[in-house]
């Protein structure tokens, strides 16, 4: 009987915003908590309107859950010295926010699609496809500090709150509440239609500024963000590559406009910022063998 | 996947770079039109604290003459004003028009501008093959909306992910490598 009201109960409207039945939740090996991950979505139920602080162990865990099945998409990049460097970038600027001690993790994904994904708890990710574009570590800098502000400010985690007030029923919460792996696949569901439909408009322009700002507090010249915006400005979603990144963000050019009249004057008096060229075009040189 | 990269773009992009090397000055050639996003004061120099040159209101025809780092020199169509100013205040013609044809998604920016300027110096060069696009189309796979949400896990993929991940030491050393320093600023504004 179970089965069933879960099944119709999570069937609500578009989306993939059901589990799959049967399928063993491989993460219980790392020792998650996952009937805790089931008190979350009671907790959001009933506090309506409020965002519902959600441990950073149940962050971390929903946050391993989405990555896996991001992971299961796309896979990353077979290249370890690129991910290597990847990581080292990443975690040094993620040390200078305002969230330094989660677990951060950053992975290049295989795919030619540009675009950049942040899970709960720290998981970052950029695809090759965007790398590419990428002229100097400044401008990595700014496309990592986006994502880290993203997870910084649980922007992704507020969304799938959302997703489950509106998806989801007390009734349907309490038919569900002991079966802990089906409530943890829904929430991880929710977590990859946010990045099928994209975050609210205000949440990208909010890590746009707040990145610009974590890229100088790392010692980057944060004009990095901007000039990639500026790369991305000069495509359109007719072209597959970018067809996902323009659907479910702001047009590149709005994007600039809010930064600079966000960042104007504001980094003016700061000395020495780095663009870091040399062991970026070595980086980037590996994605192309013999090119 | 193959990835097929025209010889004539990697020669392109070589060769822009020597370009860049051997040229005494830093300034390059980046020809382009754009217009000018904000009123904006150019600069005698590329730099934020450098003497006004001239200013300019929003929506401004320019001409791009040279770039350096982030910075961009430029001529006012209208009143022939030159001055530095910074380069995300511009905003370049052929923004956000439909694609043509094949157009790789490393098509734009400084140094593809770079190797064009570079080939046109020298007398003329390639355009890019079409051929990028049907590669491109599968090289998305698995990026999509739909392959998104319909995505099975890889929790085995999760465990590479946390073993590739980097120490605060290692980190910080990485930084300090390249010149990298913590800066304190704030986030308000």
């Amino acid at each position: 009987m179970r089965p069933i009201a879960l099944a119709a109960a999570l069937a609500l409207g578009a989306g993939a915003f059901f589990p799959v039945p049967g399928r063993a939740f491989e993460l219980k090996l790392d020792k998650l908590d996952l009937n805790k991950l089931g008190k979350i979505v009671s907790k959001v139920i009933e506090n309506k309107d409020a965002f519902v602080e959600v441990d950073e162990t149940k962050e971390i865990a929903l946050g391993r859950g989405i990555a896996a099945r991001l992971l299961g998409a796309v896979p990353m990049l077979a290249d370890e010295p690129l991910q290597r460097y990847v990581n080292r970038v990443g975690l040094w600027i993620a040390l200078q926010s305002e969230r330094p001690r989660l677990p951060w993790r950053f992975a290049v994904l295989d795919s030619d699609a540009v675009n950049a994904f942040a899970a709960p708890g720290g998981y970052v990710f950029v695809t090759r496809g965007l790398v590419e574009l990428m002229h100097n570590e400044a401008e990595l800098a700014g496309v990592l500090a986006h994502e880290i502000e993203h997870v910084v400010r649980r922007h992704h985690l507020a969304a799938i709150q959302n997703t489950a007030r509106t998806k989801l029923t007390a009734d349907v919460v309490a038919s569900l509440v002991s079966d802990d792996e089906a409530l943890a696949d829904a929430l991880i569901g929710a977590g990859m239609e946010i990045y099928a439909k994209g975050l609210d408009r205000s949440d990208e322009l909010d890590a746009d500024r707040r990145g610009s700002v974590l890229a100088a507090r790392a010692g980057y010249d944060p004009s990095g963000l901007p000039a990639v915006l500026q790369s991305l400005a000069a495509h359109d979603g007719s072209e597959d590559a970018f067809a996902l990144l323009f659907s479910t963000h702001p047009p590149a050019v709005e994007r600039l406009d809010a930064l600079d009249a966000a960042m104007d004057g504001r980094f003016a008096r700061l000395e020495s910022l780095q663009t870091v060229d040399r062991r970026f075009i070595d980086m980037r040189a590996r994605l192309r063998p013999g090119g | 996947m193959t990835a097929t990269f025209p010889r004539a773009r990697g020669a392109g992009t070589a060769l822009g770079l020597l370009l860049v090397f051997s040229l005494l000055a830093l300034e390059t050639m980046a020809a382009g039109g754009g217009t000018l996003a904000r009123d904006t004061i150019l600069r005698q120099r590329p730099s934020a604290i450098a003497p006004e040159a001239a200013s300019a209101g929003a929506g401004e025809a320019l001409e791009v003459l040279a770039r350096r780092g982030y910075w961009l020199r430029v001529r006012i169509v209208q009143s022939a004003d030159e001055g530095w100013v910074r380069s995300i205040r511009v905003r370049h013609d052929g923004a956000h028009r439909p694609a043509r044809a094949a157009k790789p998604a490393s098509s734009s920016g400084f140094f593809s501008s770079l190797a064009r300027g570079a080939t046109s110096l020298l007398g003329g060069g390639k355009g890019r093959s079409t051929a990028d696009r049907a590669t491109t189309t599968i090289g998305i796979r698995g990026l999509s909306a739909q392959e998104l949400t319909a995505a099975r896990a890889d929790p085995k993929a999760v465990v590479v992910m946390d073993r590739l991940g980097a120490r605060p030491g290692s980190a910080r050393r990485f930084a300090a490598e390249a010149g990298l320093t913590a800066r304190r600023v704030s986030y308000a504004e």
